[in-house]
């Protein structure tokens, strides 16, 4: 079941509450048993309320595994995107353990400059704290332990007044081209074959 | 009136698009229209500029629907940055500098010849039809994104001006034309140097006039990727205030900044081959000339820049293992590229013109001499003994000091003082897009507005009238039909009578034309065709039907001729009937039968 009819199925359950009045709710237990015609309606909107709930968990693992395709699409994509424009993944699968520094430097300098552009251009990184490191620095009082981690003696109320030992890095944009087409999203560099 | 004006650099290797918000533009700057394309197989993203090249693929190349845009499914082509980057991988399934060959003189711009070596020959397109689909191009996506608003915003409801080299003559300008119409567009055409100054006056609006005296030659350097566009602009004094008019154009030179990097990146290959014993394939060499493009902006933008490091990495997956690397320094530049295309030289030396061997093969005129301070002496020359005072310069490769620090050098030594004027501000690789919207401003009636008359002189061929020899052709002269510096905008009849069209038949005129001759007049007769100085054009052709029982078929009509010169340099030329009922007939270009020229190689086979 798609995501769309799941929701509807929902809405419509929702929508269809006025045909099951006050009266098909669920006996108190003092009261009598409803008549044959109540109970009927309420089994009914109780089976098409299970109906909505089991398509809408269906429609919600569907939707999870859908980003979950995305997400692995995309992360694929950024190595795609690095390796294509700075062959980062052909320097990282080599072995370099036979060559000379300075051909490992020649390469390097080259794959360095290139992979920066994409950093640049599809991420926008940028510093966390955009101070020198080693240097005093005070961090806010609200601030957020997934942007920044305070180490050693760290006390227990703020002033947090410490010294920066890494400034941090956010990707402050992710900007993918649009993809489209039959495209195999697990290729990271296609193969080429020339003919002479 | 229009919600945006639209200025569009069609360029040799790079096209770019800006506009301007038409109810602010005397007060607005043109912004940049970021250009949605493909970017690689089944991938679009949008970028500044839209490179000129067009990918033709087989079908196995690409995946299905891999070229795919918002507004075309299925298609079997792309252009922008896809196409580049298959241009040195896949040469023969790639067209670049399809502008060049809209003006190629050996060439029918409307046959379908490009790619020129693509061994699919149902595959090829027409120079103007690739110009159409890059126009096409520009339209589907303003319309995806601007223009997506409303009606009115839709990119062929807006003013739009295209721009095309000086020195494209009146038929490059229809071929133009001609491909704007088939994508549905209606475009005003402006020169590209003109579109720089325009920039140039829009940047200085306020005091342009402080910046420039009356009577100065300004001269309008434009080097581009491919291609090289000289002009030349007068200011004069038209009662106490100042006026300005384009006095001359160049030749199209093919010679730009692509040359310069494939100089560098040939030259630092050869020396690889001798003293590393390293040869370098096609892949490699690509690498290579990007690198140099680099190193050169380093190397010529400060005169005590370090050696700058070249590397090319390995081409398969051994990318360190594959790595050569190399270096220049800024002497080994400085005779590449600075001695090498821009030598000092005199005023009167001109370019060295290639030995034409009996057989040449058909295809684009390049140079045969790179020294482009040897071209510009030989316009300056041909225009006259006055030298610009001032000079603007406009393209990539005037971005770098070196460079533009020679020409400045070398025409100092042709003035025999050091008081050239560098006109500046302006962005180089920006200029002729946003002059070109500018001028859309100043057709209002906002700004200032460069005179330009027409910068071709063009010609009709005749037969002169000698006595009948056996076996001898008779000479043909050429009638001069439109002058140097023909207003445009304007009409005239030539005065000279002695042609005549048969009824029922076809008549052909070979047509020339000339930005050299700058003195014939409308009328005149040059007496030898055969001259360096006059290239020739399309024919023209005219058929009278046959109409009245006075006038059968195989009657001369004797006619005279009227040419009309448009706002925007494209030519028509009329026959009128002389005497009887006056009828009028256009003539027309006689385009060639669309079919490859190199067919001609099969059917000799067969």
């Amino acid at each position: 079941m798609r995501i769309s009819d799941a929701f509807q199925a929902f809405f419509r359950v929702l929508g269809g509450a006025d045909l099951v009045d006050k009266s098909t709710l669920p006996p108190e237990p003092s009261t009598p048993e409803p008549d044959p015609e109540t109970a009927k309606k309420l089994v009914e909107a109780e089976a098409t309320l299970a109906e909505a709930v089991a398509s809408l968990t269906a429609a919600e693992a569907a939707q999870t595994e859908a980003a979950e395709v995305q997400f692995r699409d995309g992360a694929v994509y950024g190595l795609l995107l690095l390796q294509r424009e700075g062959r980062l993944i052909d320097f990282l699968q080599e072995n370099v353990d036979d060559y000379e520094d300075e051909q490992i430097g020649a390469a390097v300098r080259q794959i360095h400059r290139d992979c920066g552009k994409v950093l640049q251009e599809n991420f926008a990184m940028t510093a966390i704290v955009d101070e020198s490191e080693n240097e005093k620095t005070m961090v806010a009082e609200d601030f957020d332990p997934s942007a920044i981690k305070l180490t050693g003696k760290v006390p227990s109320e703020p002033p947090y007044k410490g010294f920066l030992r890494h400034k941090g890095w956010r990707a402050t944009k992710v900007h993918f081209p649009t993809r489209s087409g039959k495209i195999d999203p697990t290729v990271v560099q296609a193969a080429e074959v020339e003919f002479i | 009136m229009s919600q945006y004006i639209i200025g569009i650099d069609l360029g040799t290797t790079n096209i770019a698009v800006s506009y301007l918000n038409a109810e602010e533009a005397e007060e607005a700057v043109p912004e940049l229209f970021a250009i949605i394309q493909i970017t690689d197989q089944g991938e679009r993203d949008k970028r500044s500029t839209l490179p000129s090249f067009l990918y033709l693929p087989d079908d196995k190349e690409v995946s299905k629907k891999a070229l795919d845009l918002p507004w075309a499914a299925e298609r079997d082509y792309c252009v922008g940055a896809f196409a580049r980057k298959n241009a040195q991988l896949l040469p023969g399934k790639v067209i670049s500098s399809a502008k060049s060959w809209l003006c190629a003189q050996n060439v029918d711009s409307d046959s379908k010849i490009l790619p020129w070596n693509h061994e699919d020959p149902s595959r090829k397109i027409s120079p103007v039809t690739a110009t159409q689909r890059f126009l096409e191009h520009l339209r589907d996506a303003w319309n995806d994104s601007i223009g997506a608003d409303n009606a009115k915003a839709k990119f062929q409801k807006q003013d739009i001006v295209l721009t095309v080299p000086a020195s494209f003559d009146a038929v490059a300008r229809d071929m133009t034309m001609q491909a704007a119409k088939k994508a549905r567009l209606e475009v005003t055409l402006l020169e590209e140097p003109q579109a720089a100054f325009y920039a140039w006056l829009q940047a200085h609006n306020e005091n342009w006039r402080d910046r420039v005296a009356a009577g100065e030659l300004i001269l309008v350097c434009d080097i581009g990727g491919g291609t090289t566009d000289f002009s030349l602009i007068k200011v004069t004094d038209e009662g106490g205030d100042l006026d300005l008019q384009r006095v001359a154009v160049g030749n199209h030179i093919l010679l730009g900044g692509d040359n310069m990097d494939l100089a560098m990146a040939y030259g630092v290959a050869a020396r690889l081959l001798e003293e590393k014993g390293v040869k370098l394939d096609q892949y490699q060499i690509a690498g290579l000339t990007h690198a140099c493009r680099e190193a050169k902006e380093v190397l010529c933008a400060d005169a005590n820049a370090k050696p700058q490091k070249l590397t090319v990495l390995g081409r398969g997956s051994s990318v360190v293992g594959g790595t050569i690397t190399t270096e220049v320094t800024i002497e080994q530049m400085q005779e590449s590229l600075v001695d090498g295309f821009f030598p000092l030289c005199n005023i009167d030396d001109s370019p060295q013109q290639s030995t034409k061997a009996g057989l040449r093969t058909f295809g684009l005129d390049y140079e045969a001499d790179p020294a482009v301070t040897k071209h510009l002496a030989a316009f300056l020359s041909r225009h006259g003994d006055e030298l610009p005072g001032a000079i603007l310069f406009n393209g990539g490769v005037t971005k770098a000091n070196a460079l533009t620090s020679r020409i400045v050098e070398t025409i100092n030594g042709w003035r025999g003082k050091k008081d050239l004027t560098v006109l500046d501000g302006t962005d180089a690789d920006l200029a002729v897009a946003h002059g070109a919207c500018w001028y859309g401003n100043v057709r209002q009636g906002n700004a200032i507005r460069i005179r330009a008359g027409s910068a071709h002189s063009y010609y009709v061929a005749i037969e002169s009238s000698m006595p009948a020899v056996p076996g001898i052709s008779p000479p043909v002269a050429a009638l001069c039909v439109v002058q140097f510096g023909m207003e445009e905008g304007t009409s005239q009849e030539i005065p000279y009578s002695g042609l005549g069209l048969v009824v029922g038949e076809t008549t052909d005129f070979k047509f020339f034309g000339s930005a050299d001759r700058t003195e014939d007049n409308a009328g005149e007769i040059l007496q030898d065709v055969n001259r360096d100085d006059l290239h020739n054009l399309p024919s023209l052709s005219a058929k009278l039907p046959v109409e009245d029982k006075n006038t059968p078929a195989g009657t001369l009509v004797p006619v005279r001729l009227r040419a009309v010169l448009s706002e925007i340099g494209t030519l028509q030329l009329w026959c009128l009937e002389e005497g009887g009922s006056k009828r009028e007939w256009k003539l027309e270009y006689e385009i060639r039968s669309a079919e490859p020229a190199n067919d001609e190689d099969e059917e000799a086979k067969e």
